[in-house]
């Protein structure tokens, strides 16, 4: 993942396990991690609002298990984790919501997309989003991760918990996947 | 991957979202404000004697369990009773005496009788023998 700022990890973890110092270095973890954070989260449910209220989320199961953080995995990552968590189960409770099975894939947030004001793209945009959310779930994660984030497929892994020879298929499978519903799109 | 360059030609690498304005200059200070108490960290439970000891009885009756089944093998199969060679009380009172004297009974493949019989019926001639064996005999053997 790419630290906005170098910190020490160590220091911060013993900070925010240390009742006195806990809040500010709280403070310093959100505003090192929040930014990279919100935009995984976004790419995933797509609107602003649903954004902000998992990253919030996000981040206080992060404060209300700080104190079981054992440092096995890097704090980002676990923070990563937590963020990916969220959006799934918001996506999976959403499904239920509207009547979808597991099997759907998640076209159904292309009206968020539409309706969000803080959607900038133009129609070449809103065509390519189309078809990253007809990618099934772990597809589209993967495809976010490595496309816009340019993250490394090892720390993906880390993240998700898949072999890095999975992820490549998935991602390579998700990028074919997009072009032939681009270029179907444009034939219709 | 062609697919790919081809995607990011079209499209670029950003993502065509953005947020209110000041977002994450008061994200840090919204998500304080909502923090609450620090959860203490858990401690281990306390155990009582008996889940302290626990492991240590389940072992001993695992133990006990497989000596019985031995023992009742044993006496099913019908033979004699079971002995160790070397009690262990013998082996720990002879390493305790520095005086005592330990004898070893090597088994060996060929009894001298055996080796007498073998070397004579391969050698009729005295000086091949010692040639072979590098020894000298004294002359009242040569005949």
């Amino acid at each position: 993942m790419q630290y906005k700022t170098p910190i020490d990890e160590k220091k911060l973890v013993a900070d925010l396990q240390n009742e006195a110092t806990a809040r500010s270095a709280f403070d310093l973890l959100t505003r090192t991690y929040g930014e990279q954070l919100y935009w995984q989260i976004r790419k995933m449910v797509a609107s602003h609002d649903d954004a902000n209220d998992l990253l919030q989320n996000c981040f206080i199961k992060a404060w209300k298990n700080i104190s079981q953080f054992r440092g096995d995995a890097r704090l980002s990552t676990w923070l990563y984790k937590i963020a990916v968590n969220e959006s799934i189960n918001f996506l999976h409770k959403e499904r239920q919501r509207i009547g979808l099975t597991e099997e759907d894939d998640d076209s159904f947030l292309l009206q968020n997309v539409e309706s969000d004001p803080y959607f900038d793209g133009d129609e070449l945009q809103l065509q390519l989003q189309k078809a990253i959310l007809q990618l099934p779930e772990k597809q589209r994660l993967v495809f976010n991760m490595k496309y816009y984030d340019d993250m490394k497929y090892e720390e993906i892994s880390e993240v998700l918990g898949t072999s890095v020879g999975a992820l490549k298929a998935s991602y390579h499978h998700a990028v074919k996947k997009i072009t032939s519903i681009i270029e179907n799109s444009e034939i219709v | 991957m062609k697919e790919e360059e081809k995607i990011i030609a079209r499209f670029g690498r950003k993502g065509p979202w953005s947020v209110p304005e000041g977002y994450f200059d008061s994200l840090s200070q919204e998500i304080a404000a909502k923090l609450p108490e620090m959860p203490e960290a858990e401690k281990p439970a306390k155990l009582t004697p008996w889940q302290r000891v626990k492991p240590y009885a389940y072992l001993a009756a695992m133990f006990a369990g497989i000596w019985c089944m031995m023992q009742m093998f044993h006496h099913i199969s019908g033979v004699g009773t079971l002995s160790l060679d070397n009690p262990p009380e013998h082996i720990a009172a002879l390493m305790a005496d520095e005086d005592a004297e330990v004898s070893y009974s090597l088994p060996s493949a060929f009894s001298d009788a055996e080796l007498i019989e073998e070397i004579s019926s391969q050698y009729s001639d005295i000086d091949q023998f010692k040639e072979d064996f590098g020894v000298e005999i004294e002359s009242k053997y040569n005949d």
